[in-house]
C-alpha cells in the first residue's frame, strides 16, 4: 500500500471497517511512512471533536413538560372520539371511562355508566379512567361499594374519601374487587372540586365462577 | 384504616407511554441538538416526535430495540419538518449562548478560548452540512451509531452512507483547516511565536 491508498482508506481505518488483509497492508505502511502517521493521528483528532462537541442540558424540567404536553394534546384532540367510544371500552375489559365532560360548562351532575361484570369470589380489577379537560390540583374523590362487593384486602371498607391532583387528560385508578354473592348493585363514585361535584353510577353485576382456562382468558385481558 | 389513596394505582403514567419513552428521552434530545445545533429546536423536535408516538404507545410496546427505533423516528421528523419548512435551518447555525457554557473549570482560560473557537467553527460548519450529512455524522462520528446499525435504521446502502461521510467530513475538516488538531502542532505553533 502507498500513501495515495492509504489516504483513500483513512475514513475506514478510523471507523475500524477495513476487510483485514487491507487493514494489515495499512499497518504495514505507517511503520515506515511518518507523514501517514500523521494523517491517522489528525483524522483520529478530528474525530475526537465531533464526540467532544458539547451539547448543553435541555432547559429545566423539559422531560416531564414533553411527556405531559403529548399526553395533554391529544387528549384535547380526542374528546368527541372518547365519548362516543368509552361503552364499548367498558364491556370488553372491566374498564370504566369516568368524567367525560366533568365540570365542562353545562355537564349533567349524576351520569350512569353501561356497568362490567364480575365473577364470584375473583379479585377483579376495575380501572376507572377520568378523563378531565384541566389541572384539577385538589379534587375531592370517593368511591361506595354495594354491600356484597369488597376492595380486595379491605372487607369492611365500604367507602373511600380522599383528596387527589387529576391531571388534565386522562387519570387512571386501578380498583381491585371481589364480589361476594351473585346480587348486583351500584359502585358510585363522585368527584368534587371547588363547590361543583360530579357522581358516576356503574352498575356491577356478578357472574358464577368461570372454569380455569377462562379465567386465564380473562386475566390476560384485564 | 389504612389510607385510600394508597389502595390505588393512580397516575398520569399508567398509560404506559412514559414508561417506555422516559429512559430514552435523554439520548433522543441528545441527538435532536446534533440535528438542529440549537437547545429550543431540539426540544421542539423531541416534542413533536412524542406527541406522533402518544397515539401510537401500543405499537411501541412491541418493538424489540426501541433505542435505535426512537432514533430512527427522531430522523424522519428532522427530516419531515425541515422538507416541509416548519423549522427555519438558519436558526440551526450557533447556540452561541450555550457555547459560552461550555467552558471546562479544569483547564486554563486560554485553552477554554481556544476550545469555544473550536465549537463555534464546528457548528457552524455542521449547519452548513445538508440534513442527511448532518444527520449521518451526528448518528456515527457523535453519537456512535455504527454504520451497520444505520444501513438499517436509514434504510440506506453502506457505501451511499459513506460517500455521505465522507463528503460531510471533508467539508467539516476543511472549514475546521485553521485550528490546530493536533497538540505536536499547536506546540510548535506557540514555539514559532516565541
Amino acid at each position: 500500500m502507498n500513501c495515495t491508498e492509504l489516504r483513500a482508506q483513512l475514513d475506514d481505518l478510523v471507523d475500524g471497517s477495513l476487510p483485514p488483509a487491507v487493514h494489515e497492508a495499512a499497518q504495514r505502511h505507517l511503520v515506515d511512512c511518518a507523514a501517514c502517521r500523521k494523517a491517522l493521528e489528525q483524522e483520529r483528532v478530528f474525530r475526537g471533536h465531533l464526540r467532544a462537541h458539547p451539547v448543553p442540558p435541555p432547559s429545566p424540567g423539559f422531560a416531564q413538560r414533553a411527556l405531559h404536553r403529548a399526553r395533554a394534546q391529544r387528549s384535547g384532540h380526542g374528546h368527541r372520539g372518547f365519548a362516543v367510544g368509552f361503552i364499548s371500552a367498558t364491556a370488553a375489559a372491566l374498564l370504566a371511562w369516568l368524567a367525560v365532560s366533568v365540570f365542562l360548562p353545562g355537564g349533567v351532575k349524576q351520569e350512569a355508566l353501561p356497568g362490567v361484570t364480575l365473577t364470584l369470589h375473583e379479585t377483579q380489577s376495575v380501572k376507572l379512567v377520568f378523563n378531565v379537560p384541566r389541572d384539577l390540583p385538589d379534587a375531592t374523590l370517593s368511591l361506595q361499594l354495594p354491600a356484597h362487593i369488597e376492595l380486595a384486602g379491605y372487607p369492611d371498607q365500604r367507602e373511600l374519601v380522599w383528596q387527589a391532583a387529576l391531571h388534565t387528560g386522562q387519570n387512571l385508578l386501578t380498583v381491585p374487587l371481589i364480589a361476594r354473592d351473585n346480587s348486583a348493585g351500584e359502585l358510585i363514585a363522585k368527584i368534587a372540586y371547588r363547590g361543583e361535584k360530579k357522581t358516576f353510577r356503574l352498575r356491577l353485576t356478578v357472574n358464577a365462577p368461570r372454569t380455569s382456562s377462562r379465567i386465564r382468558a380473562a386475566e390476560g385481558m384485564v | 384504616m389504612a389510607t385510600p389513596i394508597r389502595l390505588f394505582r393512580t397516575s398520569r403514567g399508567d398509560d404506559g407511554f412514559e414508561p417506555l419513552v422516559a429512559p430514552h428521552l435523554e439520548r433522543l434530545y441528545r441527538l435532536a441538538y446534533r440535528f438542529t445545533g440549537n437547545r429550543s429546536d431540539a426540544e421542539d423536535l423531541v416534542q413533536d416526535l412524542l406527541i406522533q408516538l402518544y397515539p401510537r404507545r401500543n405499537e411501541l410496546t412491541g418493538v424489540e430495540r426501541l433505542g435505535p427505533w426512537l432514533a430512527r423516528a427522531l430522523y424522519y421528523r428532522f427530516v419531515d419538518t425541515l422538507r416541509h419548512g416548519t423549522r427555519d435551518p438558519l436558526r440551526s447555525a450557533v447556540d452561541e449562548e450555550i457555547l459560552q457554557d461550555t467552558a471546562d473549570p479544569r483547564t486554563s482560560p486560554e485553552q477554554d478560548a481556544e476550545n469555544a473557537l473550536l465549537h463555534r467553527r464546528l457548528a457552524q460548519a455542521l449547519a452548513e452540512l445538508n440534513p442527511d450529512q448532518r444527520a449521518l455524522v451526528a448518528l456515527h462520528d457523535m453519537e456512535g451509531y455504527t454504520l451497520e446499525e444505520l444501513q438499517d435504521m436509514l434504510d440506506t446502502p453502506l457505501g451511499t452512507l459513506k460517500s455521505r461521510l465522507h463528503r460531510a467530513r471533508r467539508h467539516l475538516r476543511a472549514a475546521l483547516a485553521t485550528e490546530p488538531f493536533v497538540d505536536e502542532l499547536r506546540v510548535n505553533k506557540q514555539r514559532s511565536r516565541q
